[in-house]
């Protein structure tokens, strides 16, 4: 134990430079995540200041650049922290800190409606307004926005959406014995500064799901 | 030679177990509500259950199967039973009984939980978990602790000092967040090409939405402020590392060191990220983070320093 000063310093030199490593902001994309809208006018805007700093280079191109780089340097990244890695993954532990790393000017705004029979909808829950009820709260609680958000925010939702989606409407029959449908949306949001021009007409309804409380399609 | 000696000294010394007790009990209590929440709200079944016992994940149909669903039965009842497990660990280590054992029971809980269902387990879960596995490594439990009454009859503890190590590591590990989150913000609404505008676009956000679109377009110079700040305050990280490092060092020479110590530049950049979570509590909806974040703030600073803000009460006469 003598040496031990020394070997807890080593050790914590390890664990910090694996640490730096793995935080290293390396851009993780993919062909799906280049073709949103956000990242698409990110790119326009990017070739718009390459260009006005005489580099010619076409929106194409600026995506096929940056995927590659992307995947050659999280490859060589994770070749170099896999022994550390595998400690870390037992306890849930990493170091990947993006905090709004792109501000989405197109976001979700998840809708709820329910009808007690015929076409007279009535909103149950509009984000970001919540009247306090169970439901309101649950879908709010921060497990549960990021379940309908990262699976629904996108063009095409994933699976886990839907099973929200059934499962939210069945809290509502619940809370609402007279209720006889339910329908979930992520309307598509277009924020706009005071200073653009303001956004054409409302939010755009999309990934509506419906659900009747006799389970009939 | 002299690096090596110098580098092994810092990680050698030791302190007040103080700090490292109050980042425990505040670190806890964030977990405890948040698990709490989940009860309340009877979230446990809808998150945690594999889906064919009605939760939203699958975690039985993919390739790697969560432990707790190799381990144990795959209901929703083992969901309930662990969540269970997380709360009356996250109680034992506010309340600094088995410390170590309860930090870990924490870590292993949520790991699991967030092996269940990826997208209901945020970063700061994640940050949670690092700092978690420090503090079990640490001697957060060597002071106002059911562990200190147990063992010395004071709930305070002896006064024995313990490593410091793992003080300065949370700090490391907070600078990698905010430094890397800062480097990370390339989007142009970041900056001035793209007016300043991604706190106004986030602060939009039905998901974090608070204030309305009226007020926010009233004071849309204020969030091109915060945007301009955020980013700069981010970027300024390693800056305040050296700050960091010249207040540790501040009798050493050097017109730098002097500077940022006579500037107080490490005390400014720590109020005002704490300025700045605090501002997203009464901005943005964005659950247990910012109370998380600010339950870590303590070990920014020496317990020898907190010592002196308090106003320190007359120590009780020695008997005996």
């Amino acid at each position: 134990m003598r040496r031990w000063p020394e070997t807890r310093a080593a050790l914590i030199a390890l664990v910090l430079f694996f640490w730096v490593i793995e935080a290293l902001p390396l851009p993780m994309l993919s062909a799906r995540h280049m073709r949103r809208d956000m990242a698409q006018e990110e790119v326009g805007r990017w070739v718009e200041i390459l260009q006005g700093l005489s580099i010619e280079v076409r929106a194409e191109e600026l995506v096929e650049i940056a995927l590659t780089v992307s995947e050659e340097t999280l490859a060589a990244r994770a070749a170099v922290i896999k022994p550390f890695r595998v400690l870390e993954r037992g306890l849930g532990m990493g170091q990947a800190w993006g905090l709004f790393t792109y501000a989405d000017p197109y976001p979700g705004r998840l809708v709820i409606e329910a009808t007690r029979g015929g076409n007279a909808w009535f909103p149950v829950y509009r984000a970001p307004n919540s009247d306090g009820s169970p439901v309101s709260q649950a879908v709010r609680h921060r497990r549960m926005r990021g379940v309908w958000d990262d699976s629904g925010d996108r063009p095409k939702p994933g699976k886990i959406y839907s099973r929200f989606a059934r499962w939210v409407s069945g809290r509502v029959f619940e809370a609402h014995p007279d209720v006889q449908e339910v329908r979930v949306r992520l309307d598509r949001v277009t924020v706009r500064t005071p200073r653009q021009t303001p956004a054409k007409g409302p939010d755009k309804p999309r990934h509506i799901r419906e659900h009747r409380r006799d389970g009939a399609p | 030679m002299r690096l090596w000696t110098a580098w092994v000294r810092i990680w050698s010394a030791r302190e007040a177990p103080s700090v490292l007790a109050i980042v425990r009990i505040l670190v806890a209590a964030v977990v405890l509500f948040d698990l709490l929440s989940l009860v309340r709200l009877d979230l446990i079944s809808a998150l945690f259950a594999p889906l064919e016992d009605g939760g939203l994940g699958n975690p039985l149909g993919r390739k790697n199967v969560p432990l707790l669903y190799q381990w144990f039965a795959p209901d929703a009842s083992t969901a309930v039973t662990v969540v269970w497990l997380g709360i009356v660990a996250a109680a034992m280590l506010l309340l600094g009984a088995a410390t170590p054992v309860a930090a870990i029971t924490v870590v292993v809980v949520t790991s699991q939980l967030a092996a269940v269902l990826p997208p209901a387990d945020r970063g700061i879960d994640m940050l949670l978990r690092n700092v978690l596995v420090i503090l079990a490594l640490s001697g957060c439990g060597k002071t106002w602790s059911i562990d200190a009454r147990v063992r010395t009859g004071a709930w305070a503890g002896t006064g024995q000092t313990v490593p410091s190590w793992p003080r300065l590591l949370l700090v490391c590990q907070m600078f990698l967040v905010y430094g890397t989150a800062g480097v990370q913000k390339v989007g142009l609404t970041w900056l001035p090409m793209g007016d300043w505008s991604a706190l106004y676009i986030v602060l939009r956000d039905p998901a974090f939405a608070v204030l309305s679109k009226a007020t926010l377009d009233r004071f849309y110079v204020l969030t091109q402020l915060g945007t301009a700040m955020t980013w700069a305050w981010e970027w300024a990280t390693p800056l305040a590392a050296l700050a960091w490092w010249y207040r540790a060092t501040r009798t050493r020479g050097g017109w730098l060191r002097a500077w940022m110590n006579s500037h107080g530049f490490w005390c400014k950049w720590v109020v005002v990220g704490a300025a700045f979570h605090l501002g997203t509590i009464l901005t943005m909806r964005l659950g247990i983070f910012p109370f998380a974040m600010l339950a870590i703030y303590p070990c920014f600073f020496h317990p020898h320093t907190w010592a002196t803000m308090w106003p320190r009460r007359k120590s009780p006469p020695v008997s005996g």
